[in-house]
């Protein structure tokens, strides 16, 4: 379009603050190892990985059904024949926690996946046409998603869909893939407000504006130049989120409103054990809270390490829930 | 603006309520006051005897508005504000009552019959939409004979009517409707009952207070001088309170905590049960939907329902194991029908190889993700698993409460885990599930001319030689025809502190609260 | 001026934000009449409740009677009580909105020490403590905790009552001790974030060349401390400011674990009752709640910092 012209007529590369190109993501691989070489980052990595690697291999480790209700076998405290102990109904709890993890990690990582694509869209789009109606547009809707307190609208809205399936269109939605839905729209405007600052900066730098010389179009310099430059110190957010998404979706399932039974989840297994956290079967509602605190703790120390490594100058943010 | 006025108010608002509040609390506090604490979980939305749908709720419009025959906590008819038991009539359509004469309601005006007549009039009447009108609708008339007696004419006879007074109804004073208006029935009945306790204040989803009416006409009643209900919707909740002493008696305790804490006498805890009489679970299969359109299918479910690991393992003997719509215990319950239907795996597999479904089957089974009065999800998963068994698929489906309840009285369901509660009569459910017409109809798509005439007979009898046979014959049918899965009543049982006397669970689930006090004055 | 646009633009987010939350509250698959009318309701019944409330209108024509009705009546009359919600409110937001200052206030009072001892001893024992427990902090699941809490000093020790708030008629004290488990649920996960925060702008001001210059130049030690608070404290205002919001939010689950009479019943409740105008004013006010203390957070901001006033 148009504003194309327009915007490197108002931000002419010279008056491009520190035309610095930042450090692109190098690959995977490298970026593990640096971020291994941190204490808490390879702290982070293991618990994070272990979790991964358990929910992920969950059918093929030698568990006990998550769901076989051994009545004979009820809040039997951990042991050699259960390792965690029983719950109420004779399941076995750590089959429960792993099974549960795939819950929580992949809720985690899709609500972040959603916030990280609808973040960096609305963020590089805005940054890059900095001074148009797209940038006004764009920002003034994130002004109003940001007035949105994530964590009881997330309630209001299953409260108000109920926790059935939902039809939107041709898709039959879970409750899982609502929340998805939801907290990963909610998580935007965040993301999109850092993606914003640094893609404006981007969007002014002299390589830009060289790009551009040559005939780029819009988008290839959005997607191949600005996006690879901003996203480190979003990988640094994003990992923050997916302890958050964590947490609200065992909020969720605490009060009910999240994954539903059967489905072991470690929200809906501290939920049925709530009464006995003050019994003696102390076990029931212990493992799940510490498999959460766990899995949080893990994406911390890991956001943390990438922070140190990828993005050192750059401020904590503050709490996001 | 116009909102951003709205909170300035608000704000100032606040402040005045908080400090009206405690006001209150301080000149409640009295010395030597037995003061009453008990939780219960759902929160009351209405005060108004002829709106209340909650059994659990019911305790606070029971406290202030009474009937002119209660069910007493064994589960036993007997008068209340009428003297004794009513003279009724060899047609069985006329039931007249002798009033007592020494009530009057808690505003001082004098109980009379034309209280009676007034209030079961505007309850009757479409207009004020009563909840339970339906319940009522075979009155015809209600006539004062005289100052101290009421006669009730009936359409046709109906054995029931007398069960359905104790509950869903309450006497409220002639005229009372026009002078203080609806709202007041609704949020602050102060004074408008004949019962013990008078409404102070409440706060919804947190507390209703009541005092000790000083002039009840049960003179033997000692107990309480202040109540407070406090509405405590968690359950872990209202057991840590209990636990900490910051209540003494709690309503629908989680089974486990109930079975670990019936004789906790250490820590001043105890517990008891009641069959209520007038519940039941069950899973009602929507007869016109695949795959319980074939009775043989039916009834391998009903075999292959382990009831009594169910009744003793899941919920610890609060379910009494019955397979047919009738609690063991209860003298109409017939045995040999039951028999037929109980758990035997074989018998099972040879039914569902006779039906139409013997390759197997998969089907949706609802229930409510909310343990209201007992929570069926326990249960839920254990019938998914032993129908697996089977090589039948159960899909399990918790819907919230409402949802549930739409789904079940439109008949979509095609099979619903819930437990049923009605007045303590052996024919509510079985009409409002199995015959026609009725709120639940649906829900079974089940329709049967022989059990629809056993239940006309059965209202025209009111004795055990008479009625006994008819009720064997529906269990008999019913059970033949295993329109649902019927697992057996359920208990009503409550956690309270040992310092509490003259407290019993109700067979009615309804706490009841008249007679019981505290023993140490706090 | 500043502040004059800045309110205008906020009423209207809420303005948009309450038209997305009303054609939400209407798009639900279930309609409340089957809840509010029961089991016995007709086809009929059903119809003339709908239309008594206006439910088989349009969307707009709903949502701007809505509107219309609100400076006269406020929000209405729930469906299911039939009460005033602005009454209801008024019983329970004053109970969420002491129990998030009480909470807001022990956060300021943990966060704000332990982010300046943390930078004052950058790198060193104290600094490493305070930086894992914040960690800590910032991972452990509220309700969690508040489970643990009440077993710990309710249930066990007898402390403090597990559930409720003690009426302020009953002592300062009593009342005091009931809100601490709760306001300490909610607490710790700001008290972790906001510390960090406040540990990683006074460092970032501490390594200001004005600050060093200022050191060299022999300036008293009081003078320089004001310098770093004065222009550490805007970002942390801020912050601070929206997790005021947020604490709302987390006060609707640990006010169910402690059974306390504010929002946290009115919603939840509202949400099992399909009580649609209840839910909405709820959700509503917990969302100006959060306008607004963001809108004072900017306010201060521009208040301690000087500089500002002029970008």
């Amino acid at each position: 379009m148009l504003d194309v012209v327009r915007s490197t007529e108002t931000a002419p590369a010279a008056k491009a603050p520190g035309a610095r190109r930042a450090r692109p993501l190098s690959g995977l691989a490298s970026l593990m190892r640096r971020l291994a070489g941190t204490r808490i980052g390879l702290v982070g990595l293991v618990i994070v990985g272990l979790l991964c690697l358990a929910a992920l291999s969950a059918p093929w480790l030698p568990l006990h059904d998550p769901l076989d209700l051994m009545m004979e076998h009820r809040l039997e405290p951990p042991g050699a024949s259960f390792l965690l102990g029983t719950d109420e109904m004779g399941r076995d709890i750590f089959a429960r926690l792993v099974w549960g993890a795939r819950g929580s990690l992949m809720i985690g990582v899709l609500t972040v996946a959603i916030g990280l694509s609808g973040g960096l869209l609305v963020g590089t789009l805005s940054g890059y046409y900095s001074g148009t109606l797209v940038e006004s547009v764009l920002l003034g809707l994130m002004d109003i998603f940001a007035a949105i307190p994530l964590l009881v609208w997330a309630i209001a809205i299953v409260g108000i869909f109920g926790t059935g399936p939902v039809q939107l269109g041709p898709l039959l939605l879970p409750n899982e893939a609502k929340i998805v839905l939801l907290v990963g729209l909610l998580f935007i405007p965040g993301l999109a407000r850092v993606a914003h600052g640094l893609a404006l900066v981007e969007a002014k730098a002299d390589y830009v504006a060289a790009r551009r010389l040559q005939g780029a179009g819009a988008w290839s310099i959005m997607a191949s130049d600005i996006l690879p430059n901003i996203l480190s110190p979003i990988f640094v957010q994003a990992s923050v989120l997916i302890g958050i998404g964590i947490i609200i979706e065992a909020s969720l399932s605490f009060i009910g409103l999240g994954v539903q039974p059967p489905t072991p989840s470690w929200g809906g297994m501290l939920a049925d054990a709530r009464s006995l956290a003050f019994s003696d079967e102390w076990w029931v509602a212990t493992w799940p809270g510490l498999a959460i605190f766990l899995a949080v703790i893990g994406f911390n120390l890991v956001g943390d390490a990438l922070r140190t490594v990828l993005d050192p100058r750059r401020r904590d943010g503050g709490p996001a829930l | 603006m116009a909102s951003a006025s709205l909170n300035r108010r608000v704000f100032l608002q606040a402040g005045a309520v908080t400090i009206g509040g405690l006001g209150h609390s301080v000149a409640a506090r009295a010395a030597d006051e037995r003061s009453l604490v008990v939780a219960i979980p759902s929160n009351p939305s209405t005060f108004d005897p002829i709106n209340q749908g909650n059994h659990d709720a019911m305790v606070v419009n029971q406290l202030i508005f009474e009937n002119l025959i209660e069910i007493d906590g064994e589960g036993h008819r007997r008068p209340m504000l009428a003297k004794a038991m009513p003279t009724i009539s060899a047609d069985r359509t006329e039931y007249v009552f002798e009033l007592r004469d020494d009530v009057t309601f808690q505003n001082g005006q004098p109980f009379s019959a034309e209280d009676v007549k007034y209030s079961y009039d505007y309850m009757l009447d479409p207009a004020h939409k009563a909840l339970r009108r339906s319940v009522w609708t075979n009155i015809e008339s209600v006539d004062v004979l005289d100052r101290y007696k009421v006669r009730f004419k009936l359409k046709t006879p109906f054995r029931p009517f007398l069960d359905y007074m104790t509950k869903y109804m309450g006497i409220f004073p002639a005229g009372s409707r026009e002078k203080y208006g609806n709202e007041v029935f609704q949020q602050k009945p102060e004074g408008l009952g004949t019962g013990p306790g008078i409404f102070v204040s409440a706060r919804s989803n947190d507390v209703v207070e009541f005092r000790r009416n000083p002039n009840y006409w049960r003179k033997d009643s000692m107990a309480w001088d202040r109540l407070r209900v406090r509405i405590v919707s968690e359950e872990a909740a209202r057991i840590a309170a209990l636990l900490s002493k910051s209540v003494h008696i709690i309503g629908a305790p989680p089974v486990r905590d109930y079975v670990r804490l019936r004789q906790a006498k250490a820590q001043g805890i105890t517990g008891g049960s009641r069959p209520a009489l007038g519940s039941l679970m069950l899973m009602i299969h929507n007869t016109r939907k695949p795959p319980f359109d074939d009775p043989n299918f039916r009834k391998a479910v009903s075999l292959a329902t382990d009831r009594k690991t169910i009744a003793e393992k899941i919920f610890n003997g609060l379910v009494e194991p019955s397979a047919v719509p009738a609690p063991a215990s209860a003298w109409w319950y017939n045995a040999k029908a039951a028999e037929g239907l109980a758990f035997n795996l074989d018998q099972a597999k040879a039914y569902l190889a006779k039906s139409r479904y013997a390759s197997g089957a998969e089907f949706e089974l609802l229930y409510s993700s909310q343990g209201y009065l007992l929570d069926v999800g326990d249960a839920a998963l254990f019938i998914q698993a032993s129908l697996a068994r089977l090589g039948i698929k159960v899909k399990l489906q918790p819907l919230e409460t409402g949802q549930l309840i739409e789904q079940v009285f439109a008949g979509n369901q095609t099979s619903v885990l819930m437990a049923v509660i009605g007045p303590s009569d052996p024919t509510f459910i079985i009409q409002g599930i199995y015959t026609p017409n009725q709120v639940m109809t649906r829900s079974s798509g089940y329709s049967s001319e022989r059990l629809n005439t056993l239940l006309a007979d059965s209202f025209r009898v009111d004795d055990e030689p008479s009625l006994g046979p008819i009720l064997a014959d529906m269990q008999a049918i019913l059970a033949e025809d295993s329109p649902s899965t019927w697992i057996g009543a359920i208990h009503s049982f409550n956690l309270w502190r040992t310092n509490v006397q003259g407290f019993e669970p109700n067979t009615g689930i309804t706490l009841r609260l008249t007679d019981v006090a505290p023993i140490d004055a706090r | 001026m500043w502040f004059a646009g800045r309110i205008a633009s906020s009423l209207g987010v809420l303005i948009v934000v309450s038209a997305v939350l009303f054609a939400l509250t209407r798009l639900t698959p279930l309609s409340p009449a089957r809840i509010v009318l029961g089991a016995d309701a007709t086809a009929e019944q059903i119809q003339a409740f709908e239309h008594d409330r206006g439910l088989d209108r349009s969307l707009p024509a709903q949502y701007s009677a809505w509107v219309a009705q609100l400076p006269r009546s406020g929000f209405g009359q729930s469906y299911i009580t039939g009460r005033s919600i602005d009454l209801e409110l008024l019983e329970s937001l004053p109970v969420t909105v002491e129990l998030v200052v009480v909470t807001f206030l022990l956060t300021l009072a943990g966060a704000i020490p332990l982010g300046l001892i943390a930078a004052l001893t950058e790198d060193r024992w104290p600094d490493h403590l305070i930086r894992m427990l914040s960690l800590m902090a910032v991972s452990v699941p509220g309700f969690w905790l508040a489970l643990i809490l009440v077993r710990i000093f309710a249930v066990k020790l007898g402390w403090v009552p597990p559930i409720g708030i003690t009426p302020l008629a009953e002592g300062w004290h009593a009342h005091l001790a009931s809100l601490l488990l709760p306001a300490l649920s909610i607490a710790l996960y700001y008290i972790g974030a906001l510390s960090r925060l406040m540990r990683a702008a006074v460092i970032e001001v501490l390594g200001q060349d004005y600050v060093r210059t200022a050191h060299s130049l022999g300036l008293s030690r009081g003078l320089v401390a004001r310098y770093v608070i004065k222009n550490a404290l805007p970002p942390f205002v801020s912050v601070a400011g929206m997790s005021f919001g947020y604490m709302f939010g987390w006060a609707i689950i640990i006010e169910l674990v402690f059974n306390i009479p504010g929002l946290s019943r009115a919603l939840l409740t509202a949400i099992t009752q399909r009580d649609y105008p209840m839910i909405q004013a709820t959700v509503l006010v917990v969302t100006a709640m959060f306008i607004v203390s963001n809108l004072v957070a900017d306010l201060i901001q521009r208040l301690i910092n000087p500089r500002l006033r002029h970008a």
